[in-house]
């Protein structure tokens, strides 16, 4: 009887993932049971500040790094085994966060070279690199040595580098940061368009906006712990609903910043205000109704000794999700 | 081909990078210009005289034998010593070093003697009155020839085998033999001693052994009568050296050892600046794919540094060994294998390029040092006469000796200078070919587990 081959649901299943590194008290564990499941297709986001042990989750996953405890099964392949190693070699790209690149070589060099390391087909291999240098507009720098091309495009070449064999499931650790604007655009829709290739992309970053604007589904972590894990809008919707109004202080000490924040609390008996916090000498709070309580709820600031500097009205961000679970903002 | 392209992609980097290519081609040239100018008005070898030490403990062939010869052959030895046979066959050597002087086509060195003979007087020693072997460490004599109690009866044996092996008779089983039995074996070992790290020692070594070889061929032509044992060895031609010359081929070898350095920091740079070992573990290239790219280039890397190395100071320091240098420069490939075990072991190791070169510049240079590669070192005997040499003599193990490059050194030496072959030098060869074989297997496996494996 014929063996159906049962196409796996995940590209990656991740149980009770742990990474603790050094000894004694010097014992620091950097991942602390991570368990999750990226569905085939999706760009999967992994939000948190830096340190929260997102590339250190991300390296277990790709066998970069040896897991303290857990369980990674990668395209329903267990990476431990032997046998299943090169499979899984071939259909994994990584994007590191560090630009990784031979900087004496050329740029169409680089991407010959990791070609040739995934035994990719001379033939496949041209049409593949024509198309990633078009694609990231370095067709002028296809024959420069890599070292001279600007920060942008040596993070874009690096990008593609990853993209050479064509994996099915992409790895991108922190894509963008030091970024023109320009180039962040750029790459932010190369790695919107993978998943309509077929691909799957799991996507570490320390940039909400990032996060928000690429992942289906995205998990907060923080701490070596996954705080939540659900599609952007669901999490921004967890917090509450309304918008954000954010208040820039002139000149206001912390306790007095807190004293503001109370008071906003109690305005209108507490039924305008859903809810008021502190972050990075700003009071953001979140109303309903903000357009027809604004000028009162200056007031009611002014009335508290204080003067408003500047003042902005935004919608609920994933930055608003991490502070409502931690207390505090990413940046931080 | 993967290993090619990993050598491949190696080579255009290092042509790249301008800096590295200075290291490895421009320094050793630097250092060889150096030497040349501190060192090469200075000559060495032509017509110096030397002081060997000599301890002849020989106690002559058995009365029976000599009272023989005196009758057979009255005048056996009239032309060089007038002695006779009682004195031994060392005592009648001793007396051809002392005549011996240089002959050389380019001055007019002809009655200049090679040795300057110290002879210790065997009694003396016993009473503690003279201790040749001070007298070779402190350096006041080049280098102390050694004859033991048997070495005429084993002269003489020796001369009976090789009769035996010429015409499958014996001496002393000739029809017309009417003598006592002549000795069929008997072994003594004649000892070369010096300080390895001594250049005087090294020449003295090399010409003693010329003369023992010419002495050794005319005393098989000792005849069972009738005969004579004749010395014709009274002049030895040595090529002009400076030191210079000497010193040359410590040069090349600290030009091969710059190798490790720039071979570690390469590979450290891949794994911890690049970062581009983690594009490499996560492709489908093997470890022993990749060392073996790594390992080709370091080959063609060594071709070429090599090549260079030894035509600038022929070309344009006037650098002209005697010897072969097709047979020189294979002696410094196989040397390669040593610099490249040593550079994955130093990849393995540390963790930054930086730290990379600067501990191994840190590290190459008292190895070239204690390699003998610039200046004599200290002898320090490990274990006494081991050592196959050109000479035929065994040398000692000394210490240094269990750096391989010692051996490139000496093997070097005796190549290009004394003009020995590969064949000559086997003994060193081995020395320098088998250690470095287990380090270049330790260093790839040291390598493969610590970067191709755990976490990165």
């Amino acid at each position: 009887m014929r063996k159906l081959a049962i196409e796996p649901q995940y590209a990656i299943e991740v149980k009770g993932l742990r990474k603790t590194f050094g000894k004694g008290e010097n014992k620091v564990e950097a991942v602390r049971g991570v368990s999750l499941q990226v569905r085939k297709g999706e760009i999967f986001g992994f939000l948190g500040p830096n340190g929260a042990g997102k590339t250190t989750s991300l390296r277990m996953m790709v066998g970069l790094l040896n897991p303290s405890a857990g369980n990674v099964i990668i395209l329903g392949k267990d990476p431990k085994e032997k046998q299943n190693q090169d499979f899984i070699k071939e259909k994994i790209g990584i994007i590191p966060q560090e630009v990784s690149l031979y900087l004496e070589l050329t740029v169409e060099e680089n991407l010959w070279f990791i070609a040739n390391a995934y035994r990719v087909p001379s033939a496949d291999a041209k049409v593949t690199i024509d198309k990633l240098i078009s694609d990231m507009g370095l067709e002028e720098k296809r024959k420069a040595l890599a070292k001279n091309l600007s920060g942008g495009m040596k993070r874009r070449l690096n990008l593609i580098m990853g993209l050479v064999h064509n994996p099915e499931l992409v790895l991108c650790d922190e894509p963008t940061p030091g970024l023109d604007p320009q180039s962040r655009v750029v790459v932010w829709e190369y790695i919107q368009d993978l998943p309509k290739q077929g691909k799957t992309v799991i996507l570490t970053t320390h940039f909400m906006e990032e996060a928000d604007r690429l992942s289906d589904r995205v998990a907060i972590i923080d701490n070596g712990e996954v705080l939540v894990l659900d599609s952007p809008k669901a999490l921004k919707k967890s917090v509450g609903e309304g918008d954000l109004v954010e208040f820039m202080l002139e000149n206001t000490e912390k306790d007095h910043l807190e004293q503001i924040a109370s008071a906003l609390r109690e305005f209108n008996g507490g039924k305008a205000i859903q809810e008021v916090y502190i972050s990075s000498n700003r009071v953001i709070m979140r109303s309903k109704d903000v357009i027809s309580n604004l000028s009162r709820i200056l007031n009611h600031i002014e009335d508290q000794g204080a003067e408003v500097e500047n003042m902005a009205i935004r919608n609920t961000t994933l930055e608003d999700v991490f502070i409502s679970l931690t207390g505090r903002a990413l940046r931080n | 081909m993967l290993p090619l392209e990993i050598a491949k992609r190696f080579g255009k980097e290092l042509i790249r990078m301008r800096i590295s290519l200075v290291v490895l081609l421009a320094l050793p040239a630097f250092m060889a210009f150096m030497f040349w100018f501190a060192f090469n008005s200075a000559g060495l070898g032509s017509t110096e005289t030397y002081i060997l030490g000599v301890v002849n403990e020989d106690e002559g062939v058995a009365d029976e034998l000599a009272a023989y010869f005196q009758v057979v052959n009255s005048v056996y030895d009239t032309g060089i010593s007038n002695t006779t046979l009682t004195h031994g066959f060392a005592h009648d050597f001793i007396q051809s070093l002392k005549s011996i002087n240089y002959t050389n086509e380019q001055n007019t060195a002809d009655n200049i003697p090679i040795f300057t003979i110290e002879e210790y007087d065997t009694s003396e020693i016993a009473l503690n009155n003279s201790n040749p072997n001070e007298d070779v460490e402190s350096r006041d004599i080049d280098a102390l020839l050694y004859f033991p109690r048997n070495y005429s009866n084993t002269t003489l044996s020796a001369v009976n085998n090789a009769n035996f092996i010429q015409s499958g008779l014996y001496l002393d089983e000739n029809p017309f033999w009417v003598g006592p039995p002549i000795p069929k074996s008997d072994n003594s070992e004649l000892k070369i001693v010096g300080d390895e790290g001594y250049t005087r020692y090294l020449i003295v070594k090399v010409i003693l052994s010329k003369i023992l070889t010419a002495f050794m061929e005319n005393i098989h032509n000792f005849q069972y009568s009738g005969g004579n044992v004749d010395y014709e060895i009274n002049s030895v031609a040595l090529k002009e050296y400076s030191i210079f010359d000497t010193i040359m081929p410590g040069i090349l070898v600290f030009g091969i050892l710059t190798q490790s350095g720039m071979l570690a920091a390469f590979l450290v740079s891949e794994f911890a600046e690049t970062q581009t070992m983690t594009r490499v573990r996560l492709s489908l290239i093997k470890p022993w794919e990749y060392i073996m790219g790594v390992s080709i280039y370091q080959f063609i890397v060594s071709f070429f540094q090599m090549g260079i190395l030894f035509v600038l100071p022929i070309l344009l320091l006037g650098f002209r060994p005697a010897g072969s240098l097709i047979e020189g420069f294979l002696v410094l490939l196989v040397t390669t294998v040593f610099t490249t075990g040593l550079g994955f072991v130093l990849a393995g190791i540390f963790t930054s390029s930086d730290t990379a070169g600067q501990s191994s510049g840190f590290l190459m240079t008292p190895i070239a040092f204690m390699s003998g590669a610039f200046m004599e070192v200290p002898t320090i005997t490990l274990f006494p006469s081991v050592i196959p040499t050109a000479s035929g003599i065994p040398r000692d193990f000394i210490l240094w000796d269990i750096i391989p490059t010692t051996h490139t050194v000496n093997a070097l030496r005796s190549i290009l200078l004394y003009e020995f072959s590969v064949t000559d030098v086997w003994g060193e060869l081995m020395l320098l070919i088998i250690p470095s074989i287990l380090l270049l297997v330790f260093g790839m496996i040291f390598y493969s587990k610590r970067r191709f494996a755990g976490d990165i």
